[in-house]
């Protein structure tokens, strides 16, 4: 079909559209980058005077990822990050595609009962006041089970696996009945990976739970070697407290304010990179996923 | 039969109508005879402090009478009148009989139970004012009937339904001889012999949200005491709504209140148009590449943690930080700490929290628009339509279904303004602006360790969002027949 021919009015809105779009392409990236040329400056310039960063103030400095690679209480962190994450969403997953399974069984009596029982978490529960006093009579403060086990359903994630669930056919369940599948092998075998895409979604916005996570912790966790990440971020960044860091104040006192700043940004640089690396691999699942979620909702 | 069933369906029993209408009367009447007879007894002597009406109004002079704005007479009020409104015009469904009922007998027993832990002193025997608290312990004792009714009568419909759908199988024939309805326990035998491995299957579920979600509700009791942990959940000594009357006559119930309603509305107002706009435009982008590359960009904020956002926002807009140089550098205005002062934090709050979301947010809107046919533009142009009005009368309509049901859900978390971050990043200087009622409850109930006042005030909070959920819902649902449930 040939062009149609547009009016002076919708060219001037195309140039200014694309304008705007170029303007918020940098306002959105803009901070992150300032922030990898700070972590790259050189300290003594950093700390005299921050204005607007195009590149890093010569000579480049990598003294500050040094100084927070050479830190033992931040290596911690990252180890305990990955282990959360790892022992987490696994476990996670785990419990969601069982039930999630078992709940998008049809013709089953107790089914839509349970799913009332749990959708109503969604709207009501009882507070950060008694979740924090039964985890404390429990006795589990200060341990990892504090954190991982109470958060290992996400009612949204179950739903949104439930319903990828249910959109399996039939058939395919009734031939592996047929061939002598049970229950076990039939979610495992045949609804685990044909819904494959959900489940990398659900799995995904697991993990990115785990990656942020830093309320639970703080309220359950004093000893600071089994501290994820993000609260360690938080006493740096938030907090302006680097005791942590105690091989900083190896400089002299100017310095240490100094270093103090680099180290702040370096530290957000390492935090933000494992996401901004992988981002591009995953875009695809993470788009879906909101998808996904936008059937149900 | 069948007529004589739907006609059950219909209409409301007979009986519950009495009873309803009986029980409307009777709080109506005592909610005036408290009022009437508190003010005469104001007049003679000097034994009350204050009249119905101010307790109800929470307009209270004396400096140690221990009633006060009582918000569950308000909505027990409010309650009655929708109540009645719905009795009179002859359109009440037994859904909302019987939510309305349950909804009066739990206000009333509350009230009853608030006023003997309160004293609040129009309804105590000893002072002459039987009459009143004998009017509301009857008006509980009917309500209570009248949702029993509700429920009876509800099961019987169900039942007849079922009776119905059977008749229908059977093509309304005379059923087959010795045919017997299975009862509900011999369903339940047969669909678990049928069915226990699923069952079995979903049991780390099941566990796990009764012993995690349902497991701290029992905590909650802890808002009507004052609970010490020497003496565990049950044994502190109770103390009614206190915790309520205090949180309302006290300084901070109207700051934080204020505060979660500003944000959150305004984070609606700016927040919630930004990606539909976003939307808009990028839609009108022709390069797919571009579309492409700006999307990416745009999504990236969305990935960073809300620490370390909040340790940018904190740098960034210090005294030295980069954008405050930026706004010095334009504006001339001296560089000072902008989340320092309480005036900007809202700004800070609601820019940050569109720049991080912009992107994400205008995913769905996306792929709404494209499932709108195209032909429809096609059929615009060729009648002279311009862009403007093709927006206005095809993208927006197409895309409406998607806009409601977010929106819902948006006004569902009107009041669970995301706490974590406004934790993040305020500082005591900036509570005047930044204090909202979830931070509050975790000031108080973390750092203060007031374990009670911190549980109340959080009940509050999540019933006032439970019930916005459900207007907002049932709002949808009668404009545009969409809604969540």
């Amino acid at each position: 079909m040939a062009a149609i021919k547009r009016s002076v009015g919708e060219r001037v809105f195309e140039v200014f559209n694309v304008l705007i779009m170029f303007i918020l392409c940098v306002v959105c990236i803009y901070p992150i980058y300032y922030v990898f040329c700070a972590a790259f400056s050189d300290p003594n310039y950093m700390y005299g005077s921050r204005g607007m960063l195009l590149w890093p103030y010569q000579p480049y400095n990598t003294q500050g990822f040094v100084l927070v690679f050479q830190n033992k209480n931040i290596m911690r962190t990252f180890l305990n990050t990955l282990i959360y994450l790892s022992v987490g969403t696994f476990l996670q997953m785990f419990i969601t595609t069982l039930g999630a399974y078992s709940l998008s069984r049809k013709g089953c009596f107790w089914n839509g009962k349970i799913m009332k029982m749990i959708a109503f978490t969604m709207y009501f529960q009882g507070g950060m006041i008694p979740f924090y006093l039964m985890v404390y009579k429990m006795g589990l403060m200060n341990t990892y089970t504090a954190i991982i086990w109470p958060v290992l359903v996400s009612t949204w994630n179950l739903i949104v696996l439930r319903t990828s669930f249910g959109a399996v056919p039939v058939s395919l369940e009734e031939c592996a009945r047929l061939d002598g599948a049970n229950d076990w092998t039939i979610c495992w075998k045949i609804f685990f990976p044909l819904s494959q895409a959900t489940v990398a979604v659900v799995a995904l916005y697991y993990a990115v739970y785990w990656w942020n996570n830093w309320f639970n912790p703080s309220l359950f966790l004093d000893d600071k070697s089994k501290y994820p990440l993000q609260l360690l971020l938080r006493e740096i960044l938030i907090k302006n407290d680097t005791s942590t860091m105690t091989n900083v104040n190896m400089v002299s006192q100017e310095g240490t304010s100094m270093y103090r700043l680099l180290v702040k940004y370096c530290v957000i640089v390492i935090a933000t990179v494992p996401i901004l690396v992988t981002y591009p691999f995953l875009q695809k699942y993470f788009v879906k996923g909101v998808m996904i979620g936008s059937i149900k909702g | 039969m069948t007529q004589g069933i739907k006609k059950m369906r219909t209409d409301m029993a007979p009986a519950l109508r009495v009873i309803l209408l009986a029980l409307l009367v009777l709080i109506i009447a005592s909610l005036a005879l408290s009022f009437v007879q508190a003010i005469d007894r104001n007049a003679g002597e000097d034994t009350l402090t204050y009249t119905g009406f101010q307790m109800l109004t929470g307009n209270i002079s004396s400096g140690n009478s221990k009633g006060g704005f009582n918000p569950l007479l308000l909505f027990l009020c409010v309650i009655c009148v929708l109540f009645f409104v719905l009795l009179i015009t002859n359109k009440a469904s037994s859904f909302a009989v019987t939510t309305c009922s349950a909804l009066i007998l739990f206000a009333v027993l509350f009230f009853l139970f608030d006023a003997h832990f309160a004293d609040y002193r129009e309804f105590d025997f000893k002072k002459g004012s039987a009459v009143p608290m004998l009017g509301w312990w009857v008006a509980a004792v009917l309500s209570l009937a009248a949702l029993v009714v509700a429920i009876i009568n509800k099961i019987r419909v169900g039942r007849a339904q079922r009776h119905n759908a059977r008749m229908a199988v059977f093509e309304n024939r005379d059923l087959p001889a010795g045919y017997r309805d299975p009862t509900v326990w011999e369903i339940i035998k047969v669909d678990f012999k049928k069915h226990w491995p699923v069952y079995l299957m979903c049991l780390p579920l099941i566990l796990q949200v009764l012993f995690w979600s349902y497991g701290p509700m029992y905590g909650i009791i802890i808002a009507f005491n004052e609970y010490k942990p020497s003496k565990g959940f049950f044994g502190s000594p109770w103390v009614g709504l206190k915790w309520y009357r205090e949180f309302f006559r006290g300084p901070y119930a109207w700051r934080t209140i204020r505060n979660t309603l500003m944000i959150s509305g305004l984070n609606l107002v700016f927040g919630f148009p930004s990606p539909i706009i976003l939307a808009l435009m990028l839609n009108e982008i022709r390069s797919i590449a571009y579309k492409r590359v700006v999307q990416t960009i745009t999504y990236i904020p969305h990935f960073i943690s809300l620490v370390v956002l909040s340790g940018l926002l904190i740098d960034f807009l210090s005294t030295e930080g980069v954008i405050t140089t930026a706004i010095s550098a334009v504006t001339g205005v001296t560089a000072k700490n902008y989340l320092g002062d309480y005036k900007y934090f809202r700004t800070v709050y609601i820019l940050s929290d569109i720049w991080q979301h912009l992107g994400w947010d205008s995913i769905i809107y996306l792929s709404a628009l494209a499932g709108i046919d195209q032909e429809l533009y096609e059929a615009a142009r060729i009648d002279g339509a311009g862009k403007l009005s093709q927006t206005w009368h095809i993208t927006l309509p197409g895309i409406a279904p998607t806009i409601t049901i977010l929106l819902i859900l948006r006004i569902g978390s009107l009041l669970s303004v995301g706490y974590e971050k406004i934790i993040l990043l305020y500082n005591a200087t900036t509570y005047e602006t930044a204090d909202v009622i979830s931070s509050y409850v975790y000031r108080v109930g973390i750092a203060d360790a007031q374990f009670s006042r911190s549980t109340a005030i959080n009940i509050l909070n999540s019933i006032v969002n439970f019930s916005l959920v459900v207007v907002a819902n049932k709002i949808s649902s009668a404009l545009s027949e969409t809604s969540l449930w």
